[in-house]
């Protein structure tokens, strides 16, 4: 070839190049005009364009909202997020969804029990035995769901909602290999429950979707699950209650420099399982709107968030994240949002309701949080607290353990 | 929907961003190239204009804390040009204060609080992005101005221009006033400055987003845990992966820098010259950073009398340089005694074992070489104030403090980071074969090289989009 014309085609091949990259921008900005906005992926909900506006823009949350709608609804979204956390992972997904399983630390399968703790199929999900049937654990359940049923029935005009946190034993993810009888504990609380009292509880439609939702090493949901849970609670309620509004929008999902701890599972397995098995550790932080918060009589914030968003994080593997960031409930929570929607809520519950308390309470003017434990051993007057209050919704919310013990004291419910 | 904490938010726009690569890049090529040639000065005011949105993107408020300095060091050029001493300190101490104020205070108050127990309050001020590298670019022009090595610049929009250019304005390379003084009147992008330019943007941004990214996770994974809990091995493997993070994120930018000047008929100076193939840490540091080194050496060192005085002279020369060095990277002691590490290496090569160096096998100055500016990214990485953690760390980094620790790469989930770790390692130590630049002249390679680089642009989109974790490190300095 001519020098000349090696320079010509040198040229050429070089406004090919500027114009394929070129081409391969304007086509990727093209498809978002083209492609319909997405809200939701799996078990995530997806950013939307935000709308222009100046607070925000000089509070930076629109350049953030911006940046993350153009991710979230890039056209191969999807591919692209399995893609890197495939790369970064050094493996494949996870999931396999040709056996409907998920893939596990080696090629054992089956039931690979560490004290009480099991794999579940292999995978890096970690739980108890399924539950099976027990007759102290079924006449505990009959003894409160007839306080509840007594408490119901007290306030007639007071809407009540039972929800039952379903965790990894409830669902027998074993069936086909450990040859033990579940019981359905859930099924047992909605039919003692009495007519008139909302009965709903954590769904999950398969193993992926289960391990979407839970921790791999702690009975509690993650961000995902309790994102689900709150929606599903929250739908429930607007059955009943008119002016409720739409979920919270998820902002953004807080990670804190890849920080990773270990639940409870792993507390009873120990160390030669635990060094291959974390969570990492995500909140989803909500547009919630101004509102105060007391513990018992005090205005102060709950858990240590404020911590972990300065950057303040303990990061010693055995530190419970889940209840540190959410912090613990030894005495009566109020939520005042103001004037939202004319109603008030008492949540009693458990730990998982630290997830969605805030949410879940930004639909409502005032809502009072007990946890099942301090009802129990402090006899809080819960009478009172519905009377102060001015209580139009009750949400009793737990998992299994919570319908079977931490009775209301005696008294309180009769 | 992430947001990454312990990094702090990302809401600026940078390069490795979707609203850099599908908004803020195309619309401005649109415009600029729009405009015909013999309008340089409506070009320059599009540049000028997308620079301030640019920087406004992340630090909105913080734009008319620039616009004041460069307005004052406009001004008060005038004066500095006709040698004027007042004028230049005047003009030196609009730049230096915001950046002592800004960068520095806090670690003052810090410092006296623990020596004498005062209890000063801090001020909390957030640290304007950018501070440290356009700070340097105003001096290089005040200064050279007063020296007489250029001309007064008598446009304000065209001195704007030179610090506000967006490419470099956040993370440098620290651009020169002398090094652009013309390209900002006259210069011209022909087809070949174009795909140059593309070519060399998409490189940088592929060492951003696969490389630097994928080794700063393993970081950040490793470090997530406590310092006893993590083991000598990994700890060195964090120190490994910051090394290749720190170099593919920096140059990674630099090159995007470059790149993007190339395409609007800018030559900026490269900043890196295959700094992990140095025979000794003087050699590195002519290959490292070299915007700062330089700077540096022309407006301290060689200034303070450089090498050509009594050792004793030389040695405090030194000293000066490297603890300015390490403050400039940040206020806190770890940085301090980074720039004092390489401060002793440099003296101890210069007057001690720099002959037996540089006689000794490629092989082995390389393998010298490396672990101590590995240990160095170890000093540089552990931010804190706190001497006794350092030293901990440190210790333990040694071996010299045991650890049970038994976390491996599989149970921390960090494999395929590693191999990325190791990819890198391998990319940044390896020089290109001579019979590989010579293909480089054939147009099949050629051909071969765009589509490389079209795959590499695209795979870099895909990890933009699937993932969160995207700090750039010199950000913060």
């Amino acid at each position: 070839m001519s020098p000349v014309r090696h320079k010509r085609m040198n040229k050429a091949l070089n406004v090919v190049f500027a114009v394929i990259v070129f081409g391969v921008i304007g086509a990727l900005a093209a498809l978002y005009l083209i492609l319909p906005t997405r809200a939701i992926s799996g078990s995530e909900e997806l950013s939307v364009f935000p709308a222009v506006n100046i607070s925000s823009y000089l509070a930076g949350d629109f350049q953030n909202d911006l940046e993350q709608a153009l991710k979230d609804q890039f056209a191969l979204r999807d591919s692209a997020v399995e893609f890197t956390e495939t790369v970064k992972a050094g493996e494949k997904d996870i999931y396999n969804s040709a056996q409907n399983v998920l893939r596990g630390l080696d090629s054992s399968s089956g039931l690979v029990p560490f004290g009480r703790v099991y794999r579940m199929n292999a995978t890096d999900w970690l739980s108890n035995m399924v539950y099976t049937y027990d007759a102290a654990t079924v006449a505990g359940y009959e003894k409160k769901t007839a306080q509840i049923n007594k408490l119901a029935a007290r306030y007639p005009d007071i809407k009540f909602y039972v929800y039952y946190c379903t965790r990894a034993e409830d669902v027998n993810w074993f069936d086909d290999i450990c040859g033990v009888n579940s019981y359905s504990y859930p099924a047992l609380l909605q039919s003692l429950l009495a007519d008139g009292i909302r009965f709903s509880k954590t769904e999950f439609s398969d193993l992926h979707d289960y391990s979407l939702k839970m921790y791999k090493t702690d009975h509690h949901w993650n961000h995902n699950g309790a994102w689900v849970a709150y929606k599903s609670i929250l739908n429930t309620f607007c059955s009943d209650f008119a002016g409720l509004g739409e979920p919270r929008r998820i902002l953004y999902k807080k990670s804190f420099g890849g920080l990773t701890w270990q639940g409870a599972r792993y507390r009873e397995c120990g160390v030669s399982i635990g060094q291959s098995h974390r969570d990492e550790f995500k909140v989803y932080a909500y547009d919630l709107p101004e509102h105060q918060t007391f513990y018992g009589d005090t205005e102060m914030s709950l858990g240590l968030a404020e911590d972990y968003d300065s950057g303040n994080i303990v990061t010693d593997q055995d530190f419970d994240q889940y209840l540190n960031y959410y912090g613990f409930e030894a005495k009566p929570i109020t939520l005042d949002y103001g004037s939202v929607s004319g109603y008030n809520l008492l949540i009693i519950g458990d730990s998982f309701t630290r997830a969605i308390r805030e949410p879940l309470a930004s639909h409502f003017d005032k809502t009072v949080y007990l946890n099942f434990r301090i009802l129990e051993n402090d006899g809080v007057d819960i009478d009172q607290i519905i009377s102060d209050n001015d209580i139009d919704a009750v949400l009793l919310m737990g998992q299994q353990d919570a319908w079977s013990g931490y009775f209301f004291k005696e008294g309180i419910a009769e | 929907m992430e947001r990454l904490f312990l990094q702090g938010g990302n809401r600026r726009v940078t390069f490795s961003t979707l609203t850099f690569l599908l908004v803020f890049f195309p619309t401005l090529l649109a415009i600029y190239f729009v405009i015909p040639k013999k309008f340089m000065p409506a070009r320059n005011a599009v540049l000028l204009v997308y620079s301030l949105f640019f920087y406004a993107w992340g630090e909105p408020k913080n734009v008319i804390l620039i616009a004041v300095c460069i307005c004052l060091s406009f001004l008060l050029s005038f004066a500095v040009h006709k040698r004027n001493k007042f004028a230049f300190i005047l003009s030196l101490l609009v730049n230096l204060v915001p950046l002592a104020l800004f960068k520095y205070a806090d670690f003052v108050i810090l410092n006296i609080n623990n020596a004498t127990g005062a209890g000063i309050s801090s001020l909390g001020l957030t640290l304007p992005i950018g501070i440290s590298f356009y700070t340097f670019q105003v001096l290089t022009y005040i200064i050279d101005l007063y020296w007489g090595e250029v001309e007064l610049q008598k446009n304000p929009a065209y001195l704007t221009l030179y610090i506000f250019f967006f490419p470099q304005l956040i993370a440098g390379p620290i651009v020169r006033y002398s090094d652009v003084e013309r390209e900002i009147r006259v210069r011209q992008t022909t087809r070949d400055d174009l795909a140059e330019g593309l070519q060399r943007f998409i490189i940088g941004l592929a060492k951003k987003m696969l490389i630097a990214n994928q080794a700063g996770y393993v970081v950040s994974v490793i470090r997530a845990q406590a310092v006893s809990d993590t083991g000598a091995a990994m700890l060195w493997v964090s120190v490994i992966a910051y090394g290749v993070q720190i170099y593919f994120d920096f140059s990674g930018y630099s090159d995007m820098a470059i790149g993007l000047g190339r395409i609007f008929g800018f030559h900026f100076l490269e900043n890196f010259n295959k700094p992990y193939v140095s025979r000794s840490i003087t050699d590195f540091w002519r290959r490292w950073h070299i915007s700062l080194s330089t700077f540096f050496r022309d407006y301290v060192y060689i200034p303070l009398g450089g090498s050509r005085v009594s050792p004793a002279r030389h040695i405090f020369n030194l000293f000066m340089v490297w603890a300015l060095t390490g403050l400039w990277h940040g206020a806190f002691w770890n940085y301090v005694l980074w720039g004092l590490y390489y401060f002793v290496l440099l003296v101890l090569e210069r007057y001690c074992y720099g002959k037996l160096l540089g006689k000794a096998p490629a092989v082995v100055s390389r393998i010298i070489t490396f672990f101590f500016y590995m240990f160095g990214w170890a000093i540089f990485m552990f931010e804190s104030n706190s001497l006794s953690e350092i030293g901990n760390y440190l210790g333990s980094l040694l071996g010299l403090i045991p650890s049970t620790a038994t976390s491996s790469l599989r149970a921390l989930g960090i494999q395929g980071g590693v191999v990325a770790v190791t990819a890198g390692l391998i990319l940044s130590m390896m020089s290109v074969p001579k019979r590989v630049s010579a293909l480089e002249q054939k147009t099949a390679w050629k051909m071969l090289r765009y589509a490389g680089l079209i795959c590499l642009f695209a795979a870099s989109i895909f990890f933009i989009v699937g993932e969160s974790f995207n700090p750039f490190i010199y950000f913060r300095f």
